[in-house]
């Protein structure tokens, strides 16, 4: 006897709403199916869509299908009919999509139609219809038999045209939003030729949708990123001007960086950004507006991803940041263009199919092609950005040469100016300039304080790595191997003499090299490179190894450090660094506080708790509070109470909390009566 | 003289680029009975050195840091894992420096034993020697024994900052990451290192400490 194995009913809602939740993954997936019948133009219109009993339309002027092509292609799910590796009449890559996208578009509604015009019969139509309702009452798939009605034709023209009736759920503002951006970007309308294929969106109650995310506003761009990568894995790359001037440009090498030998193990793509400065000056003379071009770039904006023509989400989705721009210009924000700033696109060739979509329509398999891709990507972005630092760097220095002769010369004219000015007036204008004259060199001389401070706190930094071998490494060593030696000799021989006489101070030395040895540990530690690297850092983890550095030094001076961690492993995206430098800056700060005052038992608490997507940090000491400086004042550059103090440590505290959106502030007078310092950090999970 | 396994080890070289650091260890070993070898800079080539130091020593300590001062052309991870290939056993010196742990951990696989120098006396000398030996003439002790394992790597590589990468160890005790220099692979394997690949190495699981655990013979599937 033979059997077979039959699916439930219930597994069309299993592959189609299920595994593709969001309506216009679905309608794209049939307009792929345009593309791949080599249509040239595909039309979706929506009837009615916040009625409830909406109907959405998707005609083509493709090649059609003929039942055979029905039967065994559109019919089957799970199985691509295309050919993978060929190509289609008009020479088109196949999408090779598996029909799970066109369940899930054809559930939407009640009923689905398909009528369908064969290029290769010109007299004939078919038309099938699926009622949803009769799979309800059966209990297999198979059970429900469909019919391909042959029908007279209508219209000459080929194509195909699906009516999906009595929509399920209302389309909302939002959806047709979505759709439209989807459709508009799906067939590359960026490129020069965007009329290969296209596609119209009609829904006449949403029309000013369509019309922004068709607009275009390339020539308001700033400057323009164009790198291309070759089959052979060898890439180039070039920024123009808004004059389509050349500004930079490298060879392979210079992109690859530290891995110039090797090639990109990607398909050969061309990555185009055009990036833009969003400022009010910028358009003050131009006929688009500043708000157009936000407006238009926050709706397209992103770097998007063409695949053989046709563009595979999410990758420029809003949120979807897949080449990490936005965190990259949080470290160098005058070079990076960010995703609201930018708009671009990835153009792959992959006729070898070396690129793999995840089932869900997702995106791909992030395997080593596509990890290779968008190394080519960030790399050319990061190379743009080290052009464009370079040249900044060089106008800076011309600027402060030009600032100091220009400063001269209108001083110049401002003093030929005083003496023109008739007598008793000239000497009150002459003492008011030199009034402001001198106000203005103590600002400037009090800056340049500040600057020379940050300059030679970075070379004491410097100065301690690069000699940590030799003024702490090396001596504290050889301090230890002598301490040994001695122990060792001395016990040998001179027996209880030497415990009498020598092991108490030769234990007080073995305890002051163990502080030196903490010292120069944290120093290293702190400039450790890998701390730099923007990652998932577990905050509470870098908390605790900050307090274990620090015992030492606690110890020393007699303080008692509690902690009271929040429950799980809260995390964000940053550099370990940021969270250190924090965190290290409110102990130094809590433990120079009890310089200033004695307190019976000296304390610090250090306290983490979780809150609506914050992580909160407070430090709390039992010292005088904050005293002798406004509130305020605290956070300012070089504002200090101690006589020898940089006044940088909390500056650098509430800089580095607001690079990680987050925010601080100080109590005079807080848990334990002493100052507290409240973090807040926006956490990504716990 | 002490006896490790079938040798009989009388001489120590002592490789360090500061004077007093010789000095120092040459206290230890003389309280350890043995007889110091002091070895002077500049060093010669490493190779011309390593098969000096064997004609004239039984068995040496090494700092890693040789490059510092006009001393020697490499470093003392480089030195020691020379040594281990003509079977000569040599014990590595140095603190668990966060900066040149990857350097270590690339020729860990022919370091038999890290001494910090701060736990190094007459009984660690001796030890260590001992160990250097078994290794040697027996192969690896169940700590140092290499097995095939996979490593997922986690990120990276970061060629802006040195062309580290990230991995963990699901067939390890802990999970701990482990930074890793890209320059110590070779290049088919380089080209694999990707966030989320799943590659093979020859790894000695059976380490205690992370400090100790290394990678080796790394596998193109």
């Amino acid at each position: 006897m033979t059997v077979h194995i039959r699916f439930a009913t219930e597994i069309l809602k299993r592959l189609g709403e299920e595994l593709n939740p969001s309506p216009d993954q679905g309608i794209v997936e049939l307009v792929k199916n345009a593309y791949d019948a080599d249509a040239h133009q595909c039309i979706v219109e929506i009837d009615d869509p916040t009625s409830g009993e909406g109907i959405v339309r998707i005609v083509d002027d493709g090649d059609g299908m003929t039942p055979t092509e029905i039967e065994n292609g559109w019919l089957i799910l799970g199985r691509s009919s295309k050919a993978p590796t060929g190509v289609t009449r008009l020479g088109r890559l196949p999408s090779g999509s598996k029909g799970l996208g066109r369940l899930a578009a054809l559930r939407l509604g009640k009923r689905a139609i398909l009528v369908t015009r064969p290029r290769t019969s010109t007299q004939r139509q078919f038309e099938l219809a699926i009622d949803w309702g009769d799979y309800e009452d059966a209990q297999t798939v198979d059970e429900v038999p469909l019919e391909i009605a042959d029908q007279p034709r209508q219209i000459a023209q080929s194509g195909t045209a699906i009516s999906i009736i009595g929509l399920r759920r209302r389309m909302l503002r939002v959806d047709v939003q979505k759709l439209a951006r989807t459709l508009v970007l799906l067939a590359d309308p960026f490129g020069e030729d965007p009329a290969s294929f296209t596609t119209t969106l009609r829904v006449p109650e949403f029309a000013d949708l369509e019309a922004l995310v068709r607009s275009r506003y390339f020539e308001d761009a700033e400057f323009h990123l164009t790198a291309r990568v070759g089959v052979d894995g060898r890439a180039s790359a070039e920024v123009r001007d808004s004059r389509e001037q050349i500004l930079f440009a490298a060879e392979h090498d210079q992109l690859r960086g530290s891995r110039e030998s090797l090639a990109y193990g990607c398909p050969p793509s061309t990555f185009d950004l055009w990036a833009y400065l969003l400022t009010k000056q910028t358009f003050a003379l131009r006929t688009t507006t500043l708000a157009d071009v936000r407006s238009w770039l926050s709706t397209v904006g992103g770097v998007h991803i063409y695949l053989n023509g046709l563009r595979v989400g999410p990758y420029g989705n809003p949120g979807n940041d897949w080449l990490e721009m936005n965190l990259r210009r949080a470290q160098s924000p005058e070079e990076r263009p960010s995703t609201n700033t930018s708009i671009g696109k990835v153009v792959v060739e992959d006729r070898e199919q070396r690129l793999t979509q995840k089932t869900d329509r997702s995106g791909f398999i992030e395997d080593h092609a596509f990890l290779e891709l968008r190394e080519f990507a960030r790399d050319a972005l990061s190379w743009m950005a080290r052009e464009r630092l370079r040249t900044a760097e060089a106008r800076r220095r011309r600027e402060r040469q030009e600032a100091t002769s220009q400063a001269l010369s209108t001083r110049g004219q401002m003093e030929g100016a005083i003496d023109s000015v008739p007598e008793p007036v000239k000497s009150q204008v002459r003492s008011a300039f030199a009034r402001y004259d001198r106000a203005r060199d103590r600002e400037a001389s009090a800056l340049r304080s500040e600057i020379q401070l940050y300059r030679t706190l970075s070379t004491a930094g410097i100065t301690a790595a690069t000699f940590a071998h030799e003024s702490t490494g090396n001596p504290l060593k050889v301090i230890g191997q002598s301490l040994k030696a001695i122990e060792r000799r001395g016990r040998r021989e001179l027996g209880d003499a030497y415990e009498s006489k020598f092991a108490e101070p030769v234990e007080a030395v073995k305890r002051s090299v163990e502080s030196l040895s903490a010292l120069s540990n944290i120093t290293l530690s702190l400039i450790d490179r890998d701390k730099r690297r923007l990652r998932r850092v577990d905050v509470q983890d870098v908390l605790v190894s900050v307090l274990k550095a620090f015992e030492p030094f606690v110890a020393g001076r007699d303080v008692e450090v509690s902690k009271e961690l929040a429950q799980g492993s809260p995390y964000l995206r940053a550099s370990e660094a940021a969270i250190e430098s924090i965190v290290t800056n409110l102990l130094n700060n809590s433990l120079q506080a009890f310089e200033k005052g004695a307190a019976q038992k000296r304390r610090i608490q250090v306290r983490t708790a979780l809150l609506n997507g914050l992580m909160e940090i407070r430090v709390a000491d039992n010292g005088p509070g904050i005293t002798g400086i406004e509130l305020a004042d605290i956070w300012l550059p070089g504002q200090t109470t101690r006589p020898n103090g940089t006044g940088l440590g909390l500056t650098i505290v509430r800089d580095a909390v607001s690079d990680l959106g987050g925010t601080v502030e100080a109590k005079v007078h807080g848990a334990l009566g002493g100052a507290e310092m409240i973090v807040s950090l926006p956490i990504i999970g716990a | 003289m002490v006896k490790a396994g079938e040798r009989e080890i009388t001489r120590v070289g002592i490789v360090d680029d500061q004077e007093d650091a010789r000095g120092a260890y040459k206290w230890t070993i003389e309280d350890a009975d043995l007889e110091p070898v002091d070895e002077p800079g500049p060093l010669p080539s490493l190779w011309e050195f390593a098969a000096g130091v064997a004609g004239r020593a039984d068995a040496a300590i090494c700092d890693f840091k040789l490059t510092i001062r006009n001393y020697a052309a490499f470093t003392g991870a480089e030195l020691v894992a020379h040594w281990y290939e003509r079977k000569f056993p040599a014990l590595l010196c140095t603190r668990y420096d966060e900066a040149a742990q990857e350097e270590i951990r690339a020729h860990r696989p022919r370091i038999p034993v890290v001494v910090a120098p701060d736990a190094l006396d007459t009984e660690q000398l001796l030890r260590g020697i001992e160990l250097c030996v078994a290794e040697l003439d027996e192969g690896p002790g169940p700590e140092r024994k290499p097995w095939r394992a996979q490593v997922h790597v986690l990120d990276g590589p970061d060629h802006d900052s040195g062309g580290f990468f990230f991995v963990e160890l699901p067939g390890w005790h802990s999970p701990e990451v482990f930074r890793l220099r890209l320059q110590d692979l070779e290049a088919e394997v380089q080209e694999r290192v990707a966030p989320a690949a799943r590659l093979h190495a020859h790894v000695n699981l059976g380490a205690e400490d992370s400090h100790e655990v290394y990678f080796d013979a790394w596998e193109v599937d």
